[in-house]
């Protein structure tokens, strides 16, 4: 049983940092500019990223947690956390005006199947502990 | 009660060195048996005596020859009538200590109830306790054929083949994998069966269950003796 | 306890091959589901363009007709314009196998400068001529196209009464068309009033690349129907010969071109999933017989308590139908996250028309790959639980 929580707080931190490195070198927002201002997506892409941040913090943080019903208590508070990247891109925080553009054909559905990975495998390791 | 007509069985088999590939496991035998008494096939591995067992029991389809249960040839009977037989008329006991793996203890001995008669309350459920107790399994009941020992899924075997009250049990190496004590609780339990008028058939190679049986025969190279 | 119930409990009690098994299944539903819906959109993204073009041939000047130049602005919606003289158009009109005729007048916005909200390709079409825009209008719930007004294409994040700005001119947005799966997508139509009202204004901002254009006496291509009794390579021949510093183009060759463009990616996608689809199909068979046979104490066990033979068939083939349904269901699930999430990226990685179907085909499409693989589990169960009925219990019990 502890082996199984390892595994999952250490997939948890890699598709948190996955997210996080992803969002801005792999499926980043529209360039800016030629005179150097953002497009809107831009501010999507900052949020996406200090989530992220955020998820990688919580999942080292996991590591540290002993009791299981502390344990239950911040996997619940952090799905809440991993749900807000499927709100950001274009729902938040609007994207380009033209859908062919790299934020609606690249980062958007890249950060939904992201998020998505990560919440079932929060909602697989609370029935790990739930179980228990 | 179970009677068989020259019945006898053969089995093809590649042997190194000989004119034949027909091996004879078990050669014209006639003999009946009545109910109430333990009986005893005893003899040395290879001798046939599973192979008699086995089509006794109707799991093997004999080469020639039949087998009959009262009036009924058990042989003649299409695979879901003989399978219905068999579940409400016959206990079986393997040799090997197996169960299915994905069923717990309780839910392997009551399986063979679920299959024709609906649902587990037709199970006799104080009998159950009683075997339960008697073969101190209590606290294994909820534990998967992988988590038990040899001993303890040959209990669950016996437990599960004489549920039903069957009319004949047929018990293929019964004490393999028990100790002396198991091995008389497991005989006890097949004295009262046949006391209420069950008839038992042991297939051994154990010398000593000649001691719990009332008739005993000695099958050697497919042949039965007295 | 049911088949079912015991088949249920048979699966989660070996949970390493259940999830192998249903491993296999979900990729090879996958592979059927993406499959088909990727080359069903490239199919519908082909008969949508047909669809749109609706001219037999397009005139364009004669500078602007290399033909990847032109398919770029007309079938991929990339930005660009060009010009000719008006009287072109009155040329047309008068010739020999001509049916309809009517001219278009194209800008592009910039991106930058502040004067205009998104860079897009905008399309002037006349109303009292037009054969090809405005029976796309109509088909998509708008109306008439007043001065000052645009219908834009699917891809652009704007709504019906929001105003866009072009060269600092501000229009209202009309209507907005259905989805065609091609670069039309992305580009503005208005009517040719509102059109030579903005290249006036990218005139007069020095934004526009023909300095000296007089926007009344131009078009940048004329769209041609061909009457009844002509072919449409007499009437190309005629126009090429008698009018000068013109092209005419078949706009059937346009399509032929992505037609072929578009076969040789179906075959890629389709040689590739069939491939994928046989491998899985065969491991997933292979895998589902050796696991009944490497079963078949525990059947021999259940026989010898009478355990008909065709409970256990219905056992193993229940087991392979499950595992079946919920590998089906994750590779559906799977191909539609990749393909409907990421259609954008596919669609302008292959460049070519990619229209997806609508919801009901979708579904259609995941229940036959969900119970194509649900068959092909229930016929391997029935194959490998057939080949241990050929020995009687007994020899398995005895082989111990």
């Amino acid at each position: 049983m502890k082996t199984k929580k390892i595994i999952f707080n250490v997939m948890q931190l890699l598709v948190s940092l996955f997210l996080c490195l992803g969002v801005k070198f792999l499926f980043h927002a529209c360039e800016a500019s030629e005179d150097g201002s953002f497009m809107a997506c831009h501010w999507a892409e900052q949020a996406v990223f200090g989530v992220s941040i955020i998820l990688c913090v919580q999942s080292v943080l996991l590591f540290l947690i002993k009791s299981d019903l502390m344990r239950r208590g911040f996997l619940c508070a952090m799905a809440v956390t991993a749900a807000l990247p499927l709100f950001i891109p274009g729902v938040l925080v609007n994207l380009c005006m033209m859908t062919g553009m790299q934020c609606h054909i690249v980062m958007r559905p890249a950060v939904l199947v992201t998020t998505s990975v990560l919440l079932i495998i929060l909602a697989l390791h609370l029935l790990l502990v739930r179980e228990k | 009660m179970l009677k068989c007509e020259e019945l006898s069985k053969q089995f093809v088999r590649n042997i190194k060195g000989s004119d034949s590939n027909v091996i004879t496991a078990v050669k014209k035998t006639n003999l009946e048996f009545t109910g109430g008494e333990i009986v005893a096939i005893k003899g040395r591995s290879g001798s046939g005596k599973s192979t008699l067992l086995n089509m006794l029991s109707g799991l093997l389809c004999p080469t020639a020859g039949k087998v009959y249960f009262e009036t009924s040839d058990i042989y003649s009977m299409n695979d879901d009538e003989r399978s219905h037989f068999i579940n409400s008329r016959f206990g079986y006991i393997p040799q090997s200590s197996g169960g299915i793996y994905s069923l717990n203890m309780i839910e392997n001995i009551l399986l063979p109830s679920y299959l024709f008669k609906g649902d587990s309350k037709k199970v006799d459920n104080g009998f159950l306790d009683e075997l339960i107790e008697f073969f101190e399994l209590k606290d294994l009941t909820n534990a998967f054929p992988g988590e038990l020992s040899g001993g303890e899924l040959r209990r669950m075997a016996v437990i599960r083949a004489i549920l039903g009250h069957p009319d004949v049990i047929f018990a293929d190496e019964p004490t393999g994998d028990l100790d002396p004590d198991n091995t008389d609780r497991v005989f006890e339990v097949f004295r009262r069966e046949a006391e209420r008028g069950a008839g038992v058939i042991i297939v051994s190679h154990d010398e000593e269950v000649e001691k719990y049986a009332d008739k005993v025969y000695t099958m050697s190279n497919g042949i039965l003796k007295v | 306890m049911s088949t079912f119930a015991l088949a249920v409990k048979n699966l989660k009690g070996r949970p390493g091959r259940t999830t192998a098994l249903t491993l296999l299944a979900m990729i090879l539903s996958f592979s059927v589901f993406s499959s088909s819906i990727l080359t069903g959109s490239l199919n519908r993204g082909l008969s949508s363009l047909s669809d749109r073009l609706g001219a037999d041939i397009m005139v364009v000047p004669y500078e602007a007709a290399s033909r990847s130049s032109l398919e770029s602005i007309i079938l991929q919606g990339n930005k660009g314009y060009f010009y000719m003289d008006s009287s072109v158009y009155d040329r047309i009109s008068g010739m020999e196998g001509v049916e309809r005729v009517t001219s278009q007048l194209f800008l592009a916005s910039v991106s930058n400068a502040g004067c205009c909200s998104l860079p897009v390709q905008i399309i002037g079409f006349d109303p009292e001529s037009d054969f090809t825009v405005i029976p796309w209008i109509k088909k998509s719930g708008g109306g008439e196209i007043g001065d000052y007004s645009v219908v834009i294409g699917n891809d652009l994040t704007a709504f019906v009464g929001d105003t866009l700005k072009f060269y600092d001119v501000p229009v209202t947005v009309a209507a907005k068309l259905d989805k065609t799966g091609t670069g039309l997508d992305t580009a503005v139509y208005t009517n040719i009033n509102t059109l030579k009202a903005l290249m006036q204004a990218s005139i007069d901002k020095g934004l526009n690349t023909f300095k000296n254009l007089k926007p009344d006496s131009s078009v940048s291509c004329v769209l041609i129907k061909v009457a009844d009794g002509y072919s449409v390579d007499e009437v190309l021949n005629d126009i090429n010969i008698h009018v000068r510093k013109v092209e005419a183009v078949k706009t059937a060759n346009m399509i032929s071109n992505v037609n072929g463009s578009l076969e040789g990616v179906s075959l890629v996608i389709n040689v590739f999933s069939i491939a994928l689809w046989l491998i899985s199909a065969l491991i997933l068979v292979a895998a589902i017989v050796i696991s009944i046979s490497s079963r078949k104490k525990e059947f021999a066990l259940m026989r010898s308590f009478g355990t008909p033979a065709r409970l256990i068939k219905s056992i193993v083939r229940s087991e392979a139908v499950m595992v079946g349904v919920v590998g089906g269901l994750l590779g559906v699930l799977l191909g539609l996250s990749m393909v409907v999430l990421f259609n954008g990226l596919i669609e302008q990685a292959l460049s070519l028309p990619f229209l997806m179907p609508g919801v009901i085909i979708i579904f259609i499409t995941a229940l036959l790959s969900v119970a194509l693989v649900c068959v092909i589990g229930f016929i391997s169960a029935s194959v490998g639980a057939g080949s241990f009925w050929k020995k009687d219990p007994g020899i398995y019990l005895r082989e111990e």
